[in-house]
C-alpha cells in the first residue's frame, strides 16, 4: 500500500525526530536510515528532508553543528533537543491514539488490546 | 564552466531565495549529500557521470526543494510558480494577509478569483466586502452581486440595488416594477431602513467606477510586473534553468 504524498509530508517531522532520537546524524545518513526502515518513504526526493530539518531547527526541536566528516568535507550534524524529545513523545501518543480510533471505527485493524500494548510501549520517550 | 551538480544547486538556491550566508550553508549541506550519494553509487558499479545524474534524480526537483526551503510564512513571498504564502503574497496562487494572484485567498485579496474578508477581482468572494465582475459576500458591489447588502448590474441580497434587483428590501425601482422587493417603503422594517446608507455607499463605489477602474488596472499591471521580474530573476542565471 503506497502512502500518499500528503500523508507523508504531514508526518515527516515525526519521522525525522524518531531517526534523530537514536543519536546525532546528518542528512544523507538520515535518508539511509529512513530508506532502510521504510523503503519509498522519500519518494518526492531525498532533498526534501532538508526543508523539514531546517524547520525543525527553527522550532528548536533539533540543533545543528558543522563538523568535518570522514570524507574531509564539512558536514552538518543534527541532534534532537529536550523539546524535540517531548514533541516526539507527544506525537507517538497521538499516533497510537489515532491508530486505535481508526482501527475501532474502520475495523479490520489490530485489536484494541494489541494497540494498548503498542501505545504504552510507544509512549516511553 | 560549472558542472551539472553545481548548476542543480544554483537552481535550488534561486528558488529558495535566501540571504547569501544562509544560501552558502544550504549549498554546502546539499553538496555534501550529493557527493556522498555519487560516491556510493559509483561504489555500486555506476560510471561517475551516470551516478551524478542518478543522484540528482533521486534528490528531487530543485524547484520543489527550493520553494520548501523558503521561510514558512515570510513578510513577502513572490513566486513565479506554485503557491505564494506570506504576509504579502504574490503568485499564480497566493495565500496571505494581502494576497494577489490568479487565485488569491486571505484577508485583503485581489485576483482573478479572490476569496477573503475584503476581496476584489474577476470573481470576488468577500466575507465583509466584495467588488468585482461577479461578487458574493457581506457588502457587495459588482457586475453581478449576491450578498447581504448588494449593489450592481444584477443584485440579489437582503438589501439590494440593481437592474434587476432582488431582495428583502430594494429601495430603488420597486415602485416601477423592475425590482422584486418583499418590503415596500411603507412597510420596510426600521433595521433595514437604517442600513440604507451602507447600500448607498456600495452604490457610490459603482458610480466612481471610472476612478476605481484605473486603480484596479494599475494594481493588475504592478502584479504582472512583479511576477515577470521574479520569472526573470529565476531565468537570469542560466537558460538551463527554464526547463523542468
Amino acid at each position: 500500500m503506497k502512502l500518499s504524498k500528503k500523508t507523508l509530508d504531514g508526518n515527516m517531522d515525526t519521522l525525522l525526530l524518531a531517526v534523530l532520537s537514536d543519536g546525532p546524524s546528518y542528512g544523507y545518513q538520515m535518508v539511509q536510515d529512513l530508506n532502510a526502515k521504510a523503503p519509498g518513504v522519500l519518494k518526492t526526493g531525498e532533498g526534501t528532508i532538508y526543508p523539514v530539518l531546517h524547520r525543525l531547527e527553527e522550532r528548536e526541536l533539533i540543533q545543528s553543528s558543522w563538523r568535518t566528516g570522514e570524507t574531509g568535507r564539512q558536514r552538518r550534524y543534527y541532534r534532537i533537543t529536550l523539546k524535540g524529545k517531548k514533541a516526539l513523545a507527544d506525537n507517538r501518543l497521538q499516533w497510537a491514539a489515532l491508530t486505535k480510533v481508526m482501527g475501532t471505527v474502520l475495523g479490520g485493524m489490530p485489536a484494541p488490546e494489541t494497540l494498548r500494548t503498542t501505545t504504552c510501549h510507544g509512549a516511553t520517550p | 564552466m560549472k558542472n551539472i551538480l553545481d548548476r542543480y544547486l544554483d537552481r535550488v538556491l534561486i528558488y529558495a531565495n535566501k540571504p547569501e550566508a544562509e544560501a552558502e550553508a544550504v549549498r554546502a549541506e546539499l553538496k555534501d549529500h550529493l557527493l556522498q550519494k555519487v560516491d556510493d553509487l559509483v561504489k555500486g558499479g555506476l560510471a561517475r557521470e551516470d551516478a551524478t545524474l542518478e543522484a540528482l534524480r533521486q534528490h528531487g526537483s530543485p524547484k520543489v526543494i527550493g520553494y520548501k526551503l523558503r521561510g514558512p510564512f515570510p513578510w513577502i513571498d513572490i513566486r513565479s510558480h506554485g503557491t505564494a504564502r506570506g504576509v504579502i503574497a504574490i503568485g499564480p496562487k497566493a495565500v496571505g494577509v494581502f494576497a494577489m494572484g490568479g487565485f488569491a485567498m486571505g484577508i485583503f485579496t485581489f485576483g482573478g478569483f479572490s476569496c477573503g474578508l475584503v476581496s476584489t477581482g474577476g470573481f470576488a468572494l468577500g466575507l465583509l466586502f466584495a467588488w468585482g465582475g461577479f461578487g458574493m459576500g457581506g457588502i457587495v458591489s459588482a457586475g453581478m452581486a449576491l450578498g447581504l447588502i448588494a449593489a450592481g448590474g444584477m443584485a440579489l441580497g437582503v438589501l439590494a440595488v440593481g437592474n434587476p434587483g432582488m431582495g428583502l428590501w430594494v429601495p430603488y425601482g420597486w415602485h416601477r416594477g423592475d425590482a422584486i422587493s418583499h418590503y415596500t417603503s411603507a412597510n420596510v422594517p426600521p433595521f433595514l431602513k437604517s442600513l440604507e446608507p451602507v447600500l448607498n455607499a456600495a452604490v457610490s463605489i459603482n458610480r466612481y467606477f471610472v476612478f476605481i477602474m484605473p486603480l484596479f488596472m494599475l494594481t493588475l499591471v504592478a502584479l504582472q510586473f512583479l511576477l515577470y521580474r521574479e520569472g526573470k530573476r529565476v531565468r537570469a542565471e542560466d537558460d538551463w534553468l527554464i526547463g523542468g
